[in-house]
């Protein structure tokens, strides 16, 4: 499925980009490398300037316009023509696209920066890389099982050359590495159980009926893209993403929202890739048109080299793990985490930590706090460590590039499915495949309009 | 005042032994004849039968129980039961001249505490003292010198058992090796509140027969009998609470949960005494009642491992603040924080909760104890004392009468403070306010005559 780097049929595709013949002449020339081009010209000197693609041209990419401006921004894409015009606004010289395949096809393009509704993200990511582009994908990265393994395979195959993000940028905030050194250095002994919540409830009982026409400035076909047809109704763009994520055309609800943020202070600790069990729980029923808000999600995930196997929950709009301590009200925490080992409990949200040392054996001897010079150095700006990686030779170098996000997505997809299947399901992820339970495997993808291609 | 003591008994011969002649000490009586073998009990006098007494009888009967005393003949008559053969008591001061005594175990009012302690030491008698050791400046002072003389012969113990507690030795131990990273200021609190009475009691009938009230009175002013004071006298461990708020009886929450909570962050310190105190209240001075509500502010002097730190004893319902909302501090009714450059650490008596805090709180700076080094858990608070009583190490209790006369000494100080109305500075090698001479007269209390407290 995957197509080559450049294709023929895309005729200005033949316009190599600068930065990638750059790149490219330091990858394969050592000769070369012995000054770092962002030593010699500076990381935001003109001609060190990714040409970027920015697709999804206001709301959530006001964040990024400050980022953007030390690149140079050649294409900017809304299906909104009023989103468009704040994009353009901000970026002058480049030049407007509605659709963001033709977007992609603008010459001389390094990498995109993709904004857009959920439900486009994993189309994007894989034209992108397909394309041979660097990609910063806001999140979720996916909405289906089968939409993260395919931006995952494409991914891994080009891990070497491009550079990609998925814009969980709490995973700056230094208590991330905090956390990860706390569980790896033994504060809790030996890690069992994590959970991971968030308490966000948006029920809706169905998608929107029709409500007249979608004004002038707004592609409505072109904003429902891949997404089976839906009528307009402007309920969709009364404010963001909390508008139209929690349908399963556009998205996948809470999981996909806040589950990108709060799951990933977790994934970013336990070092695993896809679970081998998922079990969902909910007081609702199925619903066709709505992901559900109430959920619980149990994962195991195989042992590792420094951990036993695990059990991993994620919780939200309403269910809740229960605190360790009757001092800690977990409800106070919207969006947290609590890892359990055998000599103790973590709690936390996104910038603060707890140790709880329990039991009778939790003398805290078992831990050894690393020493100042081996702590984790603080990530930085994370919009920076993209660019950086899409410059600088060392593509993977992302903390969220899309193997590890494609994992963690794909592992919250697959507690959807097992929602909708109603019963534990047994996965092989080598195959991506539901081992138990045949008709569950449906549930791993979705419809798309016809015309639209995932991975083209 | 000592009174010559014979018989020594036989328990005091054998530790005297064992001090002095190394040749006896290669085989431990302990292990020679087993704990609680006949020939290896104290001789206990257990004044106060019954209420908090009768959480003890368990462990005392490891001992021998030979004197009972109590003011009340119920209470009496409950204890002898339990101890049958006992010599029985109303009056502790002859209890104590009862012969062949080692130890003694009290579970008094508070306001006899100190001179029950005061008496038992100058008679070479171990003692295990429930808590508060003490309600004065003064008298915790009197018994510190009083102990100190006597370290090396006689075993003490005050009851705050919960000292024992695992929690508790692995606050002690996260605390000095640095979890919090530098300590900076200790809170501890007790939070519950009760109805505050005007002023004493007035007169109410005559006390039952069953009751000397005069005796029970003891040292303190007179005060006329009325049941209130009595009114929990049938829940064991709950009795102080009808007259410890009371000044002549007691030194209110300070010295009940006080002695329990502040123990937390006492036993982490390694402090002697204050040289800075300062009280807080919403409440006027009222010369009947010890306040309820209280915020008493010292400052503890640097030693080898920390900084001078600022202690804050809170009771009546004030609280610190952790920088963690999520944290329900209203559920930690009595609770100890200790605050340092790099976080808090909060505990109570079971449990305990690190908070990093700060851009630079990795923990590198954190060097737990390894198995070797970690401090050893006390496996009994009974035990321990009744082990020292009997070892020839019998200062290696945890609430000997130096650290529990110190931490209570610093509480009283607390109260003086409050009574100032203003903060005092503190000479404590010579227990005096520097700062406030008038002030000096809180730390002491009147007593009736006739009584003296180191007699």
């Amino acid at each position: 499925m995957n197509k080559p780097l450049l294709t023929q049929s895309n005729p200005q595709m033949n316009t190599i980009s600068r930065r990638r013949f750059l790149a490219g002449a330091a990858a394969t020339g050592a000769g070369l490398m012995f000054l770092p081009r962002t030593r010699l010209f500076g990381a935001d000197a003109p001609s060190n300037r990714l040409n970027v693609a920015l697709i999804g041209a206001a709301k959530r990419a006001c964040a990024h316009y400050g980022t953007l401006k030390d690149e140079n921004v050649i294409a900017v894409c809304d299906v909104d023509k009023n989103h468009l015009a704040k994009g353009m606004a901000q970026f002058p010289q480049a030049k407007a696209y509605e659709d963001w395949r033709k977007c992609l096809d603008h010459p001389g393009i390094d990498a995109v920066l993709c904004c857009t509704p959920d439900h486009t993200h994993a189309f994007i990511s894989n034209w992108s890389l397909n394309r041979g582009y660097h990609i910063y994908m806001e999140k979720p990265l996916a909405i289906t099982v089968n939409e993260a393994r395919t931006v995952r395979a494409n991914y891994l195959g080009k891990k070497n050359k491009l550079a990609t993000q998925v814009g969980m940028q709490r995973h700056a905030e230094p208590n991330f590495n905090r956390l990860r050194e706390l569980v790896h250095d033994g504060a809790i002994g030996n890690l069992k159980e994590v959970h991971a919540w968030g308490n966000r409830k948006f029920p809706k009982p169905g998608y929107l009926p029709a409500a007249g026409p979608a004004p002038d400035h707004l592609n409505f076909d072109l904003w429902l893209g891949p997404s089976p047809e839906h009528p307009y109704n402007p309920g969709y763009f009364a404010s963001d993403c909390l508008s139209w994520n929690m349908y399963w055309d556009f998205g996948i609800g809470q999981m996909g929202d806040m589950g990108s943020h709060t799951m990933d202070i977790v994934w970013n600790v336990i070092d695993a890739d896809l679970p081998t069990s998922v079990k969902s729980e909910s007081p609702e029923a199925f619903n066709p048109d709505v992901t559900p808000v109430n959920l619980m999600t149990s994962f195991i995930y195989p042992a590792n080299s420094w951990r036993d196997k695990i059990r991993v929950a994620w919780h939200q709009g309403g269910s809740m793990p229960k605190s360790p301590s009757d001092w800690i009200d977990l409800n106070k925490i919207s969006h947290g985490a609590l890892f359990k080992g055998d000599k103790g409990y973590i709690v936390c949200d996104f910038t603060s930590r707890l140790i709880i040392p329990f039991g009778g054996n939790a003398d805290m001897t078992y831990f050894k706090p690393r020493p100042e010079n081996e702590v984790t150095s603080n990530l930085g700006n994370f919009q920076k460590q993209w660019t950086a990686a899409c410059k600088n030779g060392k593509p993977s170098e992302t903390s969220c590039n899309f193997e590890y996000s494609a994992n963690m997505i794909e592992s919250m997809c697959l507690g959807l499915a097992a929602f909708r299947a109603k019963e534990e399901l047994l996965y092989d992820g080598a195959a991506g495949r539901i081992t138990n339970n045949d008709a569950a495997n449906a549930f791993l993808t979705k419809p798309y309009r016809s015309g639209w291609t995932m991975n083209g | 005042m000592t009174q010559p003591i014979s018989p020594v008994s036989r328990r005091k011969f054998l530790a005297g032994a064992v001090a002095t002649g190394a040749g006896l000490m290669f085989l431990p009586r302990t292990r020679l004849f087993g704990a609680d073998a006949p020939n290896n009990r104290l001789n206990i006098a257990m004044i106060g039968a019954w209420g908090r007494a009768s959480q003890h009888y368990n462990w005392l009967k490891h001992e021998n129980i030979v004197a009972i005393c109590d003011v009340d003949k119920n209470n009496l008559a409950k204890g002898l039961a339990e101890f049958p053969g006992a010599a029985t008591y109303e009056d502790w001061r002859k209890c104590l001249d009862h012969k062949g005594l080692d130890a003694i175990i009290c579970c008094t009012p508070d306001h006899t505490h100190a001179f029950i302690t005061c008496w038992a030491l100058n008679r070479g008698l171990h003692v295990f003292m429930e808590k508060p050791l003490a309600i004065t400046v003064n008298e915790a002072r009197t018994i510190r010198k009083k102990y100190l003389e006597n370290k090396s012969k006689l075993a003490t113990q005050v009851g705050t058992f919960r000292h024992a507690f695992p929690n508790v030795t692995r606050v002690r131990d996260m605390i000095q090796s640095g979890a919090v990273g530098n300590l900076k200021e200790v809170h501890a609190w007790g939070t519950s509140r009760w109805a505050v009475p005007s002023g004493y009691a007035p007169a109410d009938g005559s006390p039952p027969a069953h009751l000397n009230y005069d005796l029970w009175l003891g040292p303190s002013p007179d005060h006329p009998y009325n049941p209130e004071y009595f009114k929990y006298s049938q829940k064991p461990g709950l009795g102080c609470q009808a007259y410890n708020k009371y000044w002549d009886f007691g030194m209110g929450y300070a010295g009940d949960w006080g002695s329990h909570v502040f123990d937390i962050a006492w036993n982490a310190l390694d402090a002697s005494l204050p040289s800075k105190i300062k009280a807080v209240s919403s409440e006027a001075y009222n010369p009947a009642i010890t306040p309820l509500e209280l915020s008493a502010m010292f400052t503890v002097p640097a030693n080898s491992w920390r900084d001078e730190v600022r202690v804050v004893w809170h009771q009546g319902g004030k609280q610190p603040s952790v920088p963690a909302e999520w944290i329900d501090l209203e559920k930690f009714r009595n609770g100890a924080l200790f605050k340092g450059d790099q976080g808090f650490l909060l505990a109570d008596f079971d449990n305990r909760v690190l908070l990093p805090y700060g851009k630079d709180a990795d923990l590198s700076y954190f060097t737990p104890k390894t198995k070797a080094d970690a401090t050893p858990l006390i496996p009994s608070f009974f035990g321990e004392w009744t082990e020292a009583c009997k070892n020839g190490n019998p200062a290696n209790t945890s609430c000997n009468f130096d650290y529990g006369s110190n931490m209570i000494e610093t509480l009283a100080l607390g109260l003086a403070a409050f009574r100032a109305g203003s903060e005092l500075t503190y000479d404590g090698s010579n227990g005096i306010i520097t700062n406030n001479d008038a002030a000096n007269a809180f730390l002491t209390k009147p007593y009736r005559s006739g009584w003296v407290m180191d007699a």
